[in-house]
């Protein structure tokens, strides 16, 4: 009898409702960390549902999102290494393409104002349009993938379900992966335990957060560790590709060589490094941004300080920064079963 | 004299006609149930009706355009009553296209019609050109067949996926470019802080008004000089922009272009079940 009462509540709070389409879906709270700033996407204007969270996870890990039926996007975005495609210095796309960017993590999309190493576009809805359209990568239109999917079997019940309308539709398809995007939050390394107060850091760690605080922290800043912005960090362009990086998008050449500031969670395990993936490992950052950055007309101003170019570290201080940045390793994150291919 | 006595009957006559009209438009007035209203967008160069694949003339930067596509998007209407009071369109109806487009698997649209508008006589029209920020912020909801649409009208990015407010393209020469050129001019948002969104308030001609109620439905004519976009105020040069206009501080002048190529040329104020031209 108890079992029934808690089960009509849960019913109750959650407003199990029947959709137009006459199935149960269950709206679903998302839990969000209490040290990370305000969620930028908006849950009105697609508020989450168990159903719609499933259906994005199915559509994440779905080949027929590219042109050959072979490219998910879980194929860049590896769960283990943080939704990076790991030990690829460009993305792989049909045919085996490459890109020209290194394939940046899929995780706390929900607090992110830009999307893209060039903020191509300033909406998570949109965002997915851009490996699905892109000849290298997945090599697909949005409207054939809605054809596809409309005569594979089991999708018109996943959509049914999903949403109100029930419709296999451009809308209702990006509308299911940001839910599932939206719903990958990582929030719980050692630095996050450590913040809670779960945990304490070991002398070297801690040493290290100083120097982050002291040296990093005025681009990666706050728990997501990465204040969204675009900046020339001083990278000597490559003669081949010469990307312009946000400039690309906007058209100005005050943007030139710019890139969107990346997060450091997770960093220990999404090598190689930079949005053309040309450093190995932490060591070779922390040393370029020692003695490698070269000046051009934008270069980021903090990176220059008293006519002197770089952020000096001894190799101590390396050591020291390294150790606390294997704390934002959230292994909670890349086990969740929850964003698992199945 | 018999001239004389002939022509005051014909102004008789016309003022007759004149009258009536006048009879007609202040009877139906007295009904005040909401009707439609016909936005009829005219495209022009320079004066001229634009004519795709046909070279106009030399504009101010010395450039002879051909023109084979000229899209764009009409947003957020508002409807400026003489009184002063406003009605603004619903904003989730209030995206369309407008299209002049050779492509053959493309129908033109010239035409938006707004449904349910409140009766009134309306002096002025508000609208936007391209998706404003707080569409935008809504990301896919809400777009929903609008975001199809405007890709049908290759008025979508995929590679930024985001909305081309104007889409104008075609060939041009000039002096230095003696051969044929393609050129392409694509308006669109460069950041959250250059959203290239802009918007125009036109009049009607003076006298006139768009007369709305269930009896009626307006046709209100506006032209869109092509022209303008690189010649308004601000002057372009497709030369100097390589070609491409599609980003810069060459999109934020196209920007500052828009709001001056609109113009309310006339109104026709047609009986519901009429229409003309």
């Amino acid at each position: 009898m108890r079992k029934i009462i808690f089960i009509l509540i849960v019913a109750v709070v959650f407003g199990c409702e029947k959709n137009d389409e006459g199935y149960a879906n269950v709206r679903v709270e998302l839990e969000l960390p209490t040290h990370f700033p305000p969620m930028t996407y908006d849950l009105d204007n697609n508020p989450l549902t168990e159903n719609g969270i499933e259906l994005g996870r199915k559509l994440f890990y779905e080949g027929a999102l590219s042109s050959t039926g072979t490219v998910s996007c879980g194929t860049c975005h590896e769960q283990k290494y943080a939704f990076t495609h790991h030990g690829h210095t460009f993305s792989h796309g049909v045919y085996d393409l490459e890109g020209t960017r290194n394939t940046p993590p899929v995780q706390n999309m929900a607090f992110s104002e830009n999307f893209a190493w060039d903020g191509a576009t300033g909406h998570l809805d949109l965002f997915s349009i851009i490996p699905i359209t892109s000849e290298v990568e997945m090599d697909e239109s949005v409207e054939n993938i809605i054809k596809k999917l409309k005569n594979k079997s089991g999708y018109g019940v996943l959509f049914a379900k999903a949403f109100d309308d029930g419709e296999i539709n451009s809308e209702n398809f990006l509308l299911a992966l940001s839910q599932f995007m939206v719903t990958m939050i990582s929030a719980d390394s050692k630095y996050d335990k450590y913040i809670r107060e779960e945990v304490t850091l070991t002398e070297q760690e801690q040493q290290g957060f100083v120097i982050f605080e002291q040296k990093c922290a005025s681009c990666h800043t706050t728990a997501l560790f990465t204040d969204g912005s675009f900046r020339n960090n001083g990278l000597q362009p490559s003669a081949k590709l010469n990307d312009l990086g946000r400039s690309v998008v906007t058209g100005f050449a005050a943007d030139n060589y710019k890139f969107k500031v990346p997060s450091l969670r997770n960093i220990a395990i999404t090598k190689p490094y930079m949005h053309d993936g040309r450093f190995g490992s932490l060591e070779s950052v922390l040393a370029f941004y020692d003695s490698g950055i070269i000046d051009s007309e934008t270069l980021d101003p903090l990176l220059k300080n008293d006519g002197n170019i770089g952020i000096p570290t001894t190799l101590e201080e390396r050591a020291q920064l390294i150790a606390f940045l294997n704390t934002l390793t959230d292994n909670t994150f890349l086990e969740d079963e929850r964003f698992s291919e199945k | 004299m018999r001239t004389n006595f002939l022509k005051s009957i014909l102004v008789s006559l016309s003022l007759l006609t004149v009258a009536s009209c006048t009879s007609d438009d202040d009877g139906t007035m007295e009904n005040t149930n909401p009707g439609k209203v016909t936005l009829e967008f005219d495209s022009e160069f320079a004066g001229n009706e634009l004519t795709l694949e046909s070279a106009n003339t030399e504009n101010s930067n010395g450039e002879a355009l051909t023109v084979t596509r000229f899209n764009y998007i009409v947003s957020n209407i508002v409807l400026i009553n003489e009184d002063g009071t406003s009605y603004t369109y619903p904003k989730e109806k209030s995206y369309f296209v407008v299209s002049e487009d050779i492509d053959d698997d493309l129908a033109n649209i010239t035409e938006i019609v707004l449904e349910d508008v409140p009766a009134g006589k309306y002096t002025a029209v508000k609208f936007g050109v391209g998706v404003d920020k707080e569409k935008y912020d809504q990301g896919i909801s809400g777009a929903g067949d609008f975001w199809d649409k405007a890709g049908d009208y290759n008025m979508t990015w995929s590679w930024a996926a985001g909305y081309k407010y104007i889409n104008f393209e075609g060939t041009y020469t000039s002096v230095t470019q003696t051969e044929e050129t393609v050129f392409k001019v694509h308006l669109g948002r460069a950041s959250d802080e250059v959203t290239n969104y802009t918007e125009t308030s036109i009049s009607v001609p003076s006298g006139s008004a768009i007369i709305v109620n269930e009896d009626m439905a307006p046709e209100v004519h506006i032209t869109t000089d092509a022209n303008g976009l690189l010649t308004a105020s601000e002057a372009l040069s497709l030369e100097a922009y390589n070609n491409a206009i599609m980003g810069g501080d060459g999109a934020v002048k196209v920007a500052s272009n828009v709001s001056e190529i609109f113009a309310i040329d006339h109104v026709h104020n047609n009986e519901a079940g009429n229409s003309s031209h």
